[in-house]
């Protein structure tokens, strides 16, 4: 039997999931009520336009309605998948690219997320965004500049290095370490799963 | 000295970031299906790059986006081929005036108008009336939040493949037309939306690409309105009140 929209809301995000691949439209609904405001916010600190940042949520949700079938749950989240599509479709936007990005699943977990009733999900977020952005600034600036420039502006390592005038050697090893860091920090703190 | 390896290796970070080209992508995802070394710190490096979307300011989207991702998703169906590029959705030109009754229009043009509602309304000349299918593809149920009905063409849009999406609770409704004839020279298509009281109300007007397609946005109020229609009226802002009974139509609840 149909889960109704009511229903929907209760489910976790698996069961979400499911709920789109089966093509129900009620499932994107509360999607969008569960990650529509990260969604877009995403969207907006890539994009700094709020008209764009919404053609590119509205896209997002297409595409991920669209490709549901070849979502995997055991390979990541679907809010993991949610928000590569929309930061693919930003940055897509921003570069002005002919080509829609491929989102790739690797096996992540993340912890604190999208389960449970909304005012502990909001808490969660709350929670997880105070924590990465802790996590982010305790990197040493140059790391730091090179996770965002690859992640928020959708640059190349080569683009990287050209833009702050260092070997194409030294922006991998930034953005290597500060990656390593950044996993440190948060795996520390129970919000990201070790190996 | 690097080897390939390590080449291949230091591309990983780049590689969860999402900023490597399509090229690079695809060597290095090749590379990673035989090392276990570099799936292993890909897995681990995409474990930080997860949580990055968390770290921006919150931003609270205009209420009318979910109404606008609603609309969309339900006018395609999942798994179809990928355009070149993102679909462009235009919203209808803004009326310059405001929509009419049909008693406040002329005598000729309300006779036709008349004609039409009740045509219509009856569903005269368009077989059967249209049913709402709501699943986007076959074995989904009806879907409350956004709602797909059929519209039928006759005449020279009797090839005509149109569907309207509406999510009444947002008050937005999309159209997708496509096969559509390029209208005489000089004319435009002309939407309307009928009233259960029989009014029909002026709801934009339109022309297809050169392919026969157009997906257009309604930004009216669509309370009290139960169909949708189309007619080909003068261009290039159509008129007040249809002067000729619907090409294409169908129901809306």
């Amino acid at each position: 039997m149909t889960p109704s929209r009511r229903e929907l809301s209760e489910q976790s995000d698996p069961e979400l999931a499911a709920a789109i691949v089966a093509g129900q439209i009620d499932a994107v609904d509360v999607l969008f009520t569960r990650y529509g405001r990260v969604a877009y916010s995403l969207a907006i600190r890539i994009l700094g336009d709020p008209g764009r940042a919404e053609d590119v949520v509205q896209d997002a949700f297409v595409r991920v309605w669209k490709r549901a079938s070849s979502f995997d749950a055991r390979r990541g989240s679907l809010r993991a998948w949610l928000l590569t599509v929309v930061r693919n479709c930003a940055i897509d936007h921003l570069r002005g690219s002919l080509h829609e990005r491929e989102e790739m699943q690797l096996q992540v977990e993340v912890r604190a997320e999208g389960e449970g009733s909304n005012p502990w999900r909001e808490v969660s977020q709350s929670l997880e965004r105070d924590a990465v952005r802790v996590a982010l600034r305790s990197l040493p600036g140059e790391q730091r500049q090179a996770i965002e420039l690859a992640y928020y502006g959708g640059y190349s390592q080569q683009e990287i290095a050209r833009m702050v005038d260092a070997p194409l050697g030294t922006i991998k090893g930034r953005t290597r370490l500060g990656l390593e860091k950044l996993c440190s920090y948060l795996q520390g703190r129970g919000l990201i799963d070790g190996d | 000295m690097a080897t390939e390896h390590d080449e291949l290796a230091s591309a990983v970070p780049a590689l969860v970031l999402g900023s490597l080209t399509a090229g690079e992508r695809q060597q290095l995802m090749l590379h990673l299906e035989g090392c276990a070394d570099c799936r292993a710190l890909a897995a681990r490096l995409a474990r930080g790059a997860a949580v990055l979307p968390m770290e921006p300011d919150p931003v609270e989207p205009p209420a009318r986006l979910r109404g606008r991702v609603l609309a969309a998703v339900a006018a395609v169906r999942p798994d179809a081929p990928l355009p070149a590029s993102p679909l462009p959705i235009p919203a209808l030109r803004r009326r310059r005036r405001l929509p009419l009754p049909l008693r406040s229009v002329s005598l000729g043009l309300a006779a036709a108008a008349a004609a039409f509602v009740l045509g219509t309304v009856a569903g005269v000349g368009f077989g059967h009336l249209s049913q709402p299918f709501g699943p986007a593809h076959q074995g989904q149920v009806a879907a409350p939040a956004a709602a797909r009905y059929p519209l039928h063409g006759m005449g020279t849009m009797a090839g005509v493949t149109a569907d309207a999406v509406v999510v009444r609770r947002d008050g937005l409704a999309l159209v997708d037309f496509r096969g559509m004839p390029q209208p005489p020279a000089g004319q435009v298509y002309e939407l309307w939306l009928l009233t259960g009281d029989g009014r029909a109300l002026p709801a934009g007007v339109f022309v297809p690409d050169s392919q026969g397609s157009r997906v257009v946005v309604l930004t009216q109020d669509l309370r009290g309105a139960t169909r949708l229609a189309v007619t080909v009226e003068r261009g290039p802002d159509g008129t007040s009140a249809p002067s000729q009974e619907p090409q294409l139509s169908g129901r809306i609840i």
